[in-house]
């Protein structure tokens, strides 16, 4: 039986079929050129004992180092500053938010705040009104302006 | 009888230690350093068995597996991905040496595969080596090692990948960031180059 291959390419590939690493096609000429063909059959043989020894060799390890504590040290330190971290950057951004609403966001006027008959009203007096997210804000009655102005207007 | 919680996580099987790390499991989290400290400590000491600090090296490498956990989308390519972990910090030391020993050229061209033995060239020259260990015994466990300790640092990660770790072709191209063309060649020569050093010795 002829094989596709030439001895040459099967050296060349002689790796890749140790690890199967060919198509389905490719190891069979393979496999039917190395039936036939004692030198290629050797040299693959060689390869394989070659193989295995350095196989048998990478397995056997001195003692390795235990490095698990450290690790889980070093790991449960990282973790430890990480959340102390996310705390403190909440509690800021908190901070901030709270400033802004009552500082920077409009509050909207209940209507009752101001049906009151102009005459009547102190304008020195503070009306105090709920904004839409329930702060309480002093605003004055302006007569001229006929409009409520904010204490901390812009 | 109650079974002691560390018991049952040392029967577990790797990918349900992975799974559990990634929900913040600390004991799950330690078993999985456990079982990967040799694997990688065998592949930091046959990439380099001359290096002094590989204890060091072994302890980056889990460390950042603790933290990067999270991160494994699948955890059934969790040996894969530790590789890849082991193979970048590896390149990393590389650079740093490279930087140290600053005369020797890393970009010796490779000549094709009938030169001789003499063509050959080795990347780096340790030009400290540790002492000298005492290897597991036989002759033929030397030469094996002298033969791969000759083997410029991108032969040695192939075969090291793919004989200790296992790894398919593909995985070792992903991992080394090289064609797949490339990973058959580069085996396929190391391993020439070891079974002729070490033909004399098999039987």
């Amino acid at each position: 039986m002829e094989s596709n291959l030439s001895c040459y390419e099967v050296n060349d590939n002689l790796s890749a079929f140790l690890d199967r690493e060919l198509s389905r096609e490719e190891i069979g000429d393979m496999s039917e050129h190395l039936l036939a063909c004692e030198t290629c059959r050797k040299n693959y043989e060689s390869l394989k004992l070659t193989q295995i020894a350095v196989k048998k060799y990478f397995s056997q390890t001195s003692s390795a180092p235990e490095v698990s504590k450290k690790v889980m040290r070093r790991f449960n330190n990282t973790e430890r500053h990480r959340r102390i971290f996310v705390s403190i950057s909440a509690m800021i951004m908190l901070l901030l938010l709270s400033w802004f609403s009552a500082n920077i966001i409009q509050p909207s006027i209940e209507k009752s705040s101001y049906t009151h008959n102009s005459d009547t009203i102190d304008p020195d007096k503070p009306i105090y009104v709920k904004s839409e997210n329930f702060l309480i804000t002093e605003a004055y009655y302006t007569p001229t302006k006929g409009a409520l102005s904010f204490l901390y207007e812009n | 009888m109650k079974q002691n919680p560390r018991e049952i996580y040392k029967n577990m099987p790797m990918i349900d230690l992975v799974i559990k790390s990634q929900h913040d499991d600390r004991i799950a989290l330690e078993e999985l350093v456990k079982r990967n400290e040799r694997i990688v400590y065998s592949t930091f000491y046959h990439l380099d068995p001359n290096r002094v600090d590989i204890a060091d090296l072994v302890q980056e490498v889990l460390y950042r597996m603790s933290r990067a956990i999270k991160s494994l989308k699948n955890p059934k390519t969790f040996k894969f991905w530790l590789n890849q972990i082991i193979t970048n910090l590896f390149y990393d030391e590389l650079r740093k040496k490279t930087k140290r020993l600053a005369t020797i050229s890393m970009d010796t061209p490779y000549l094709d595969s009938d030169e001789g033995v003499s063509g050959m060239t080795r990347d780096i020259a340790d030009l400290t080596k540790a002492p000298e260990e005492t290897t597991l015994g036989s002759e033929l466990d030397k030469k094996i090692r002298e033969a791969i300790e000759n083997l410029p640092e991108q032969f040695r990660i192939v075969i090291v990948l793919r004989e200790l770790q296992g790894l398919s072709y593909e995985e070792i191209a992903a991992i080394t960031g090289i064609n797949i063309g490339t990973v058959k060649s580069r085996l396929a020569r190391a391993r020439a180059k070891l079974q002729d050093q070490i033909k004399p010795y098999l039987q």
